[in-house]
């Protein structure tokens, strides 16, 4: 009996098949790749550090192959150690590319248990080559899978886009209900270093090609109710027949969405803090209605010309189709629901609440 | 006489005297180098002033006793250092207890010190130890059994608070003992091989003291102490596995103090056996649980290391045992130094030599830490001795091995007993008002919380 019992717990680790050793030693950490190309001629950019005396360098390789996983594998032929990609921070893709389906380079990523499903997911304008080495290292130093990556954790902070790593771009790339929006980057002109550009629509699997300002990111956030951390806007208010600039900060918001046959009306209760306020006092009470009733205005005109320009391309980035097939199935069976939404009447409003006003009043 | 002398193979020290004790001719003898001579003179002048009054009794007292001769009633009486008087013409004879105790003071044991509470420690002198376990338990339930092994001067007792152990737990200890054939002891070990539940376990089924208040409070958890005549050590049982993380300083501390640490040393049974393996499995199989931003330092250190990572782990571990074997042989100012040399020296020039990565010290330097933590010397040993298998099987198989390794080990643990009672309780079995006294030190007003040890075990064994 115990001699039967030990050989079964010795062939317990047998039994979970292939084990193989993947040595860390050996393996070349690769934390962003860039993606361009399109279907059948592909080319991939790897980015990885390179150990010298103590020194990191980063070094760049690129290869091509028929799709993600021929050009991956194509790489080895000219890098020392094996590339392994499961510590990827930055996944980049070139708008052309994501223009197909996007859903053709990533599948690779998703098919492999050791990959990291965390990355970031950023669209790119321009040449690929110039995203993954940088020539200015005085402005971000050499390390530039981690400035992209932290790039990409301020501007989700800081609601100037939408951050979405892997798995969430999975999700959504084949939700029916919503659709995906990605960061977009480019090289500043000024900077010459990698740059937030905006936010990319998506439809179905593919990018749209139509790209949404920070600003209108922001609003998308107050929309979506999604926002980061931080939400500032500026907007311009008259008070007392002066022109003033009020800097806002988004505190807290309630939407109210209200669907009636293709009627929908959106309305948003938002509570804001005043972060900058040239003109001082701000305390009397008719004084503050009057200036809420002014940036009600303002981000309902904002909150119409996002829904505008989203219906003209017909992406439900705002995620209005959970509500309308968890409760309208009437309007969701219509059809495809990005079609749908292009056609409904959608109708914003927004109702702002002066809830803070710093330590000034 | 001569008679007598032959018995003791004419021994140089063996000493038998013509005497005359109240005109009566007798023959004294005596180990002359076991007994206090001065007290076996007051004893026979005693003696002869009992005689002189005509006292009835006159042989009887604290330290004498008077009996029929019998001969192998004087050789013990001889051995263990009595003197023996011998009336040839009325056949009787009379013992003098006199021994010459050669005893050190009852200082605090070495490897069992703790910062607050009694300073004291067992001597090789049971009757000295025992008496140090009366001062703290004044109660008439501290009973004490011996067993004297066959022909083996020997004596095994134990002892134990009659109204706290249970029964049966006392009686299959009692039957366990009387099972040993005969042999001399040298130490406790020898004779936790015929007691223990399962020998061959890497577990000890009994705690090891020196220290009487680590004694005491566990005699009145209920446990039995087993006491060896001529050694130190107690050996405590029946034990759970969380008996050996307890410390007689958890209660001379503060209640919060005194749990957090008894959660720390818990936390360090856990880190001791499974940190190298689990740095050796990341490794070799999982890298890609590292955090990004380490990736580059470990990758650095370890890119020029000529092995694989377990034979780096071995290597330091070797690396360690050693000094630490190497630090207990010397004396102690010479094995703090070992210790250094050792510890800093060679840690810092092994990783310049290359062949091994600061990970690696770090990881093994931390695990040796945490083996320390553990309260009890023997419990120590064994999680040192563990890491070995679990290093091997992180090695072949990574996480997949390590959790194969730790499902051994709790299967390992929950067959094994100690005195017939389940070595995880109050664990598994559970027990909800003994559980949180194994991570939490309970105040101890509160006579409610303090459980017995044997509230379910004792119940069960029915």
């Amino acid at each position: 009996m115990n001699k039967l019992t030990i050989c079964l717990m010795l062939c317990i680790p047998l039994l979970a098949g292939c084990w193989d050793q993947l040595s860390f030693r050996d393996l070349q950490v690769v934390t962003l790749i860039g993606i361009e190309g399109e279907k059948g001629d592909v080319t991939i950019h790897f980015s990885f550090p390179s150990h010298t005396d103590d020194q990191v360098e980063y070094l760049t390789a690129k290869a091509k192959g028929y799709s993600f996983a021929d050009a991956k594998n194509e790489i080895n032929v000219r890098t020392s150690e094996v590339i392994d990609i499961s510590q990827l921070e930055v996944l980049l893709i070139s708008e052309e590319t994501a223009g197909d389906n996007l859903y053709d380079s990533l599948d690779n990523l998703y098919r492999t248990p050791r990959n990291r499903l965390t990355s970031n997911v950023a669209l790119v304008q321009g040449d690929m080559e110039a995203f993954m080495t940088q020539n200015n290292t005085k402005g971000i130093g050499s390390n530039v899978p981690d400035f992209i990556t932290h790039l990409l954790k301020t501007s989700d902070e800081y609601s100037l886009s939408v951050n979405h790593d892997l798995q969430e771009v999975c999700t959504l790339l084949f939700a029916e209900d919503k659709d995906l929006a990605l960061p977009v980057l480019k090289i500043g002109e000024e900077s010459g270093h990698p740059e937030l550009a905006g936010t990319a629509l998506f439809k179905g699997k593919s990018a749209t090609g139509t790209m949404l300002t920070t600003s209108e990111s922001k609003i998308l956030a107050i929309m979506e109710q999604n926002t980061g951390k931080f939400l500032r806007g500026t907007y311009e208010v008259e008070v007392e027949g002066e022109e003033f600039f009020m800097t806002i900060e988004y505190v807290n918001g309630n939407k109210n969405w209200d669907i009636k046959g293709d009627q929908v009306n959106m309305s948003y209760d938002i509570e804001v803090e005043i972060e900058e306020f040239p003109h001082g006092a701000v305390l009397e009470k008719d004084r503050i209605q009057e200036i809420e009733k002014q940036l009600s205005e303002h981000i309902t005109a904002d909150m119409e010309n996002l829904l505008e320009i989203l219906q003209e391309t017909g992406s439900d980035a705002i995620g209005l189709g959970y509500e309308v097939r968890a409760f309208h199935q009437d309007l969701w069976k219509k059809g495809d629901w990005n079609e749908t939404f292009s056609e409904l009447d959608i109708k914003a409003d927004a109702n702002i609440t002066i809830k803070r006003t710093g330590i000034m009043n | 006489m001569q008679i007598i002398k032959n018995e003791f193979k004419n021994s140089a020290d063996f000493i038998v005297k013509e005497v005359e004790v109240a005109g009566v001719k007798a023959f004294l003898c005596f180990y002359s180098t076991m007994i206090d001579a001065e007290m076996v003179g007051r004893q026979l002048r005693l003696l002869e002033e009992r005689v002189e009054q005509g006292t009835n009794g006159w042989g009887s007292s604290a330290s004498t006793s008077v009996e029929a001769f019998h001969k192998e009633r004087l050789v013990a009486a001889i051995c263990e250092g009595s003197a023996v008087l011998i009336f040839s013409e009325s056949n009787l004879m009379l013992e003098i207890k006199a021994v010459k105790v050669t005893e050190r003071s009852p200082d605090e044991p070495v490897n069992e010190q703790v910062v607050r509470g009694a300073h004291l420690g067992f001597v090789e002198n049971f009757n000295t130890n025992v008496g140090l376990l009366r001062n703290k338990l004044k109660r008439p339930d501290l009973v004490v059994e011996s067993f004297q092994m066959e022909k083996t001067v020997s004596k095994i007792n134990i002892v134990y608070l009659a109204d706290q152990a249970a029964p049966e737990v006392v009686q299959e200890l009692r039957g366990r003992l009387e099972k040993i054939p005969y042999k001399e002891f040298y130490s406790t070990g020898q004779l936790e091989d015929y007691i223990e539940d399962r020998i061959l376990s890497p577990f000890p089924q009994f705690l090891t003291t020196e220290r009487p208040d680590r004694v005491t409070y566990n005699l009145l958890e209920g446990k039995i102490a087993v006491f060896t005549d001529s050694s130190p050590t107690v050996l405590l049982g029946p034990v759970n596995l969380f008996t050996f993380y307890e410390s007689p300083d958890d209660y001379t501390s503060r209640v919060l103090v005194g749990s957090f640490y008894r959660m720390v040393r818990l936390l360090a049974f856990f880190l001791a056996i499974l940190l190298p393996s689990f740095y050796i499995s990341v490794m070799s199989f999982h890298s890609e649980i590292l955090p990004v931003e380490l990736t580059n330092q470990v990758k650095a250190s370890v890119k020029d290391i000529p092995y694989p990572p377990v034979f780096e782990a071995l290597l330091l571990e070797l690396f360690i045992e050693l000094i630490r074997e190497a630090s207990i042989r010397l004396p102690q100012p010479i094995g703090q130094t070992v210790a250094i040399v050792g510890g800093i020296v060679i840690g810092d020039a092994i990783v310049s030599a290359g062949l091994a990565s600061n990970q690696m010290v770090i990881v093994v330097a931390m695990t040796a830490i945490a083996g320390f933590v553990v309260p009890s010397p023997e419990l120590n040993m064994v999680i040192r001795m563990l890491r070995f298998p679990f290093m091997v099987l992180a090695a072949t198989f990574g996480f997949f091995g390590m959790l194969i390794g730790t499902l051994i080990l709790f299967v390992h643990l929950l067959n094994l007993s100690s005195l017939k009672q389940p070595y995880l309780t109050p664990v598994i079995p559970f027990d909800p008002t003994r559980f949180r006294d194994v991570f939490f030190r309970i105040p101890y007003y509160r006579p409610d919380r303090q459980q017995p040890f044997f509230r379910l075990g004792g119940k069960k064994a029915k």
